[in-house]
């Protein structure tokens, strides 16, 4: 099962430096967690792992390779980011394009319909979707080359509470299977239920990374051990 | 590349853009024909005459505009709605996509351009053989082959334009402005020796007989000026847009 690295990995878009020689790794049989504030680079680092951006220097890989040299890449990586959808084209066509893409048979993408609850929807324009719908949308495409590895950005965003409860399990039990989880969010107790790492980025620079229980023990909380690595002089309420 | 362009081909028949297009200019083609070849033009050419029947049969340019449509659509269209980034996260060698949209393209127009000159050929000999001229008397061969030329290459146009501003409002309108405008409204009076040798130029000589051909480029090297346009445009497309991040 396949590991993510990125290692001392730069991108700058004119003067405006947003990754500087970030190191880490997302290891198969988990769920790593990629923690930061907006504008902290978790995206673009996303992006450049799938090789939708280049880096200015550094690496991105997939146990050494690079998204972009994979013979069959959907086939090993699955990603949700906030790639769209055409509003008129209905969810049966858009995942069976994606299996298309992948090079698997459409059977296996309508059983993800069904698998994702969205059978009944199939026929169905993708624009008259809710938010939720579309995420597990794009989730049932992101499976459909029957990856091992999953780059997820902001996965639950949209989501309803039995959504992210399913959406957990379901990280849960494809990590327990040797799969390997990235992903990126905004909801700290969620990602303490269902990860076992943490990467937290800053400044487009690794700020901490490892296992949830080391970096929150002696029973501080996600949200203090995550504000206290991000501003680590600020002792003031904003929102008091 | 087979697989990449099945697959260019499915994103176009399951959206309406592609069939709501097709659909328009059939029924344009069409009524095109039969009103200029049924409506009294005085002053215009004699019915029947060689002018008069390339007059019926001048579909060319509006199946020409509608491929350059499709060929922006089949990009621009992924940018606009978001989903070029599932495109290359399926095939991250975007030179690859960039060549099946425009293999795509070529295919499809020549397939469009052929079919509609074919429909209004049939209708006009149809509505010419019945006030008795029963052979139309055009090169039809050299019309069908221009049609089916031209309709391919705007395609392929359309995808390099689409590819180069990202933007189908854009690309669209700034064609249809440079064509309408520009070539055929301005240059085209004031220095004709320059126009005949521009994109729109060389499609008219393409797909034109009689007094509108005369001062015109020969078919053949229409079609070689208006291939060269297609493909100077693809390369620039090509060196600006493969390395531009999609989003």
């Amino acid at each position: 099962m396949p590991t993510l690295s990125f290692h001392q990995l730069s991108k700058q878009y004119g003067p405006v430096t947003v990754l500087d020689g970030f190191t880490a790794t997302a290891l198969p049989g988990r769920v790593t967690a990629f923690l930061g504030v907006n504008g902290a680079g978790k995206t673009t680092s996303m992006r450049i792992m799938l090789g939708l951006a280049d880096p200015t220097s550094g690496t991105a890989t997939i146990d050494g390779v690079r998204y972009a040299d994979l013979p069959h890449p959907t086939r090993v990586i699955g990603a949700v980011l906030d790639q769209g959808f055409h509003p008129n084209r209905s969810a049966r066509n858009h995942i069976r394009l994606t299996a298309m893409q992948a090079g698997v048979s459409t059977g296996t993408a309508d059983h993800l319909l069904d698998r994702f609850g969205l059978g009944a929807a199939a026929g169905r324009r993708v624009g008259g979707f809710s938010l939720g719908m579309r995420q597990r949308l794009a989730l049932a495409s992101a499976l459909v080359g029957d990856p091992s590895v999953l780059i997820l950005d902001e996965p639950l965003n949209g989501l309803d509470p039995d959504g992210i409860r399913d959406m957990r399990r379901f990280l849960r039990s494809f990590a327990d299977a040797g799969g390997t989880v990235f992903l990126s969010s905004h909801l700290l107790s969620e990602v303490t239920a269902v990860s076992d790492d943490l990467v937290v980025i800053d400044h487009g620079r690794l700020a901490a990374a490892g296992p949830v229980h080391d970096l929150v023990a002696d029973g501080t909380d996600l949200e203090t051990v995550f504000h206290n690595l991000i501003h680590p002089t600020d002792t003031q309420e904003v929102w008091s | 590349m087979k697989n990449l362009v099945s697959i260019e081909l499915y994103k176009l028949r399951t959206t309406p853009a592609a069939w709501v297009s097709l659909a328009i200019t059939l029924v344009l083609g069409m009524a095109s024909v039969a009103s200029n070849a049924l409506v009294p033009n005085p002053g215009g050419p004699a019915f029947g005459s060689i002018d008069h029947v390339n007059h019926t049969l001048s579909i060319s340019a509006l199946t020409s505009m509608v491929m350059l449509a499709i060929g922006v659509l089949v990009i621009a269209g992924e940018y606009r709605h978001g989903t070029i980034m599932q495109t290359f996260l399926g095939e991250p060698r975007r030179w690859r996509v960039l060549v099946a949209k425009a293999v795509t393209a070529l295919g499809l127009g020549a397939i469009l351009g052929a079919a509609t000159f074919g429909i209004a050929y049939a209708e006009a000999a149809v509505i010419y053989g019945a006030r008795g001229v029963d052979a139309l008397p055009v090169d039809v061969t050299q019309l069908w082959v221009g049609a089916t030329v031209a309709s391919a290459l705007y395609g392929l146009v359309g995808v390099a334009l689409g590819a180069l501003t990202r933007n189908t409002v854009v690309a669209i309108i700034g064609a249809i402005a440079w064509v309408m405008v520009v070539e055929v409204g301005i240059l085209a009076g004031l220095v004709p020796e320059v126009a005949h040798w521009l994109p729109a130029g060389a499609a008219i000589a393409l797909t034109s007989v009689g007094t509108a051909a005369q001062g015109m480029l020969s078919p053949v090297v229409a079609a070689l000026v208006l291939g060269a346009w297609a493909l100077l445009i693809s390369g620039v497309a090509v060196r600006f847009s493969l390395n531009r991040e999609a989003h």
